[in-house]
């Protein structure tokens, strides 16, 4: 099986989609006409977790150490290093794996994606400096990233238990074996080296540098946002891949059938000013907007 | 002789995983969701979407607004295209069908508050200036799911978010909205509802820590 890494550093890969850079929905989707309802993961479930108790830990010792020294350094790194220069790098890095995106999607079936990443790789690594500068993206090729967890989601495997890896991030037994391909068959990692290596070892570190650096605050606004920052954590990674999946399988995002219903209105008084009026029980919300359906 | 019994067992082989392959491009390919991902469109859900969603994105990206009056503003539109009790009930998950009329009056407006700031810090995360309805799937009439792109402004590539409205007709509201693959109101329901689950089924409990956020939020500004 030839597929590719998924580079180091998925740092902390989920509180990222909240605020940016999301894969370009349709833009390649190969074929339409690939779902496999109640085959993959329901959109709204978060992962199995029954090593919460383990999970906790790691959670809670990666984000101590992130928030008194992680978080600090990239502050500074971020204040030092100008965003021209940032943003080189991680357009370098993140071009060295479109090989890895092009392979996925050839396994995924979707050509399109795969002749996509193919040709950035091309333009980037020619024209764009060795990938310094991303000229597809600019001329409306977007990037958009594969990987082998996708690959085996897509075809069926379940996510298995949720895992959070300490100083790295969420994923899961499907994912972390997936990214395990995706290093050791990595088309670049093959040729011009891997992890152990001169070569991999910088861009593995590179790579960690330049995720870590792109969450930012992100982390901050977690707990700013949510009342519980594990649980917030799991929800979106688990909403990632199952939208990963859906779009390797030719839905566009969301695989609208895996969603949950919205019950009615509950009977709440109109919370629009509500004065906390003594007693008065719910009742029929006059003023409810739900005229919906 | 061996020989020709190994070259039977490979073409054999060679057989086996072609029809493999050829079976499974089949079955994704035949599969019943294709055609009912390209038949439910709604235009009048896209419609909504594509007034309101714009009128949003203008809204946060006019640099002309001071902060306080482009929240004050965004409030209005909130509550206008928003359908904020029916979230309110759904991001309490199973605890809807538990809490009391008293718990409920405390939480909807602190929910309110909550659900506006949020959605304005998260939709001017996005940084862009247009938006554009690229299609929609109806769950079933009234429950559409509209995929927009939003592009311009600070975004260096356009960015997919889709919007899920319930109505019908020409009256919709917006019940949630999803970037990145990840669904707001859905990952609010996964947090509220652990909360309450780590403190023993106790709604109180979430209801003082949005209070307690709430007052962080204005004391801090509105960072």
């Amino acid at each position: 099986m030839a597929a590719v890494a998924l580079t180091m550093g998925f740092a902390v890969a989920a509180p990222q989609a909240m605020a940016q850079a999301a894969p370009a929905a349709d833009a390649n989707v190969a074929n339409p006409a690939s779902a496999a309802p109640g085959l993959d993961d329901a959109a709204a479930e978060p992962m199995p977790d029954p090593w919460a108790r383990a999970n906790h830990a790691f959670f809670r010792v990666t984000r101590s150490v992130d928030k008194a020294v992680i978080a600090p350094a990239f502050r500074a790194y971020n204040r030092v290093v100008p965003k021209p220069v940032r943003n080189g790098l991680d357009n370098a890095i993140q071009n060295l794996d479109e090989p890895r995106t092009a392979a996925n999607d050839i396994l995924q079936g979707r050509f399109k994606g795969a002749g996509n990443a193919t040709a950035r790789f091309a333009i980037n690594s020619t024209f764009g400096l060795a990938g310094l500068f991303d000229l597809a993206g600019k001329s409306g090729m977007e990037r958009q990233e594969s990987d082998f967890g996708q690959t085996l989601g897509r075809y069926g495997v379940k996510s298995g238990p949720y895992i959070f890896v300490p100083f790295a991030g969420p994923s899961s037994l499907r994912d972390g074996v997936g990214r395990l391909v995706d290093i050791f068959a990595d088309p670049v990692g093959l040729i011009a080296g891997g992890l152990g290596t001169t070569f991999g070892d910088v861009r593995a570190g590179v790579a960690a540098v330049g995720e870590r650096s792109g969450v930012g605050d992100q982390l901050q606004q977690v707990d700013q946002e949510f009342t519980d920052p594990y649980a917030t954590v799991k929800s979106v990674y688990s909403q990632q891949r199952a939208s990963a999946i859906a779009l390797a399988r030719g839905h566009s995002q969301t695989d609208v059938d895996q969603l949950p219903d919205f019950g009615p209105t509950p009977q709440t008084p109109t919370p629009e000013r509500a004065a906390p009026a003594p007693q008065k029980p719910a009742g029929p919300d006059p003023d409810s907007p739900g005229s919906s359906q | 002789m061996t020989s020709r019994r190994f070259t039977r067992l490979l073409t054999q082989v060679a057989f086996a995983v072609a029809l493999a392959i050829g079976a499974t491009l089949a079955v994704s390919i035949a599969s019943p969701g294709a055609a009912f991902a390209q038949s439910s469109r709604d235009a009048g859900a896209e419609q909504f979407v594509q007034g309101q969603g714009q009128r949003i994105i203008t809204l946060l990206s006019n640099p002309a607004l001071s902060p306080p009056d482009k929240t004050r503003a965004f409030k209005a539109i909130v509550d206008q295209i928003a359908d904020v009790p029916r979230i309110t009930g759904f991001v309490l998950g199973k605890y809807a069908r538990s809490i009391t009329p008293a718990q409920m009056q405390r939480f909807a407006p602190i929910f309110r508050a909550y659900e506006q700031s949020v959605y304005e810090t998260q939709l001017s995360n996005f940084h862009g200036r247009t938006l554009r309805v690229t299609g929609s799937v109806a769950r079933r009439p009234g429950d559409v799911v509209v995929s927009t792109v939003i592009s311009g402004g600070g975004l260096s590539q356009p960015l997919p978010v889709a919007w899920r409205v319930l109505g019908g007709g020409g009256s919709w509201k917006v019940v949630d909205v999803q970037a990145s693959g990840v669904w707001l109101a859905i990952t609010q329901q996964q947090d509220f509802v652990s909360t309450i689950d780590n403190h023993g089924g106790d709604i109180d409990a979430l209801i003082s820590q949005l209070q307690q956020q709430a007052r962080r939020r204005e004391a801090g500004g509105s960072n």
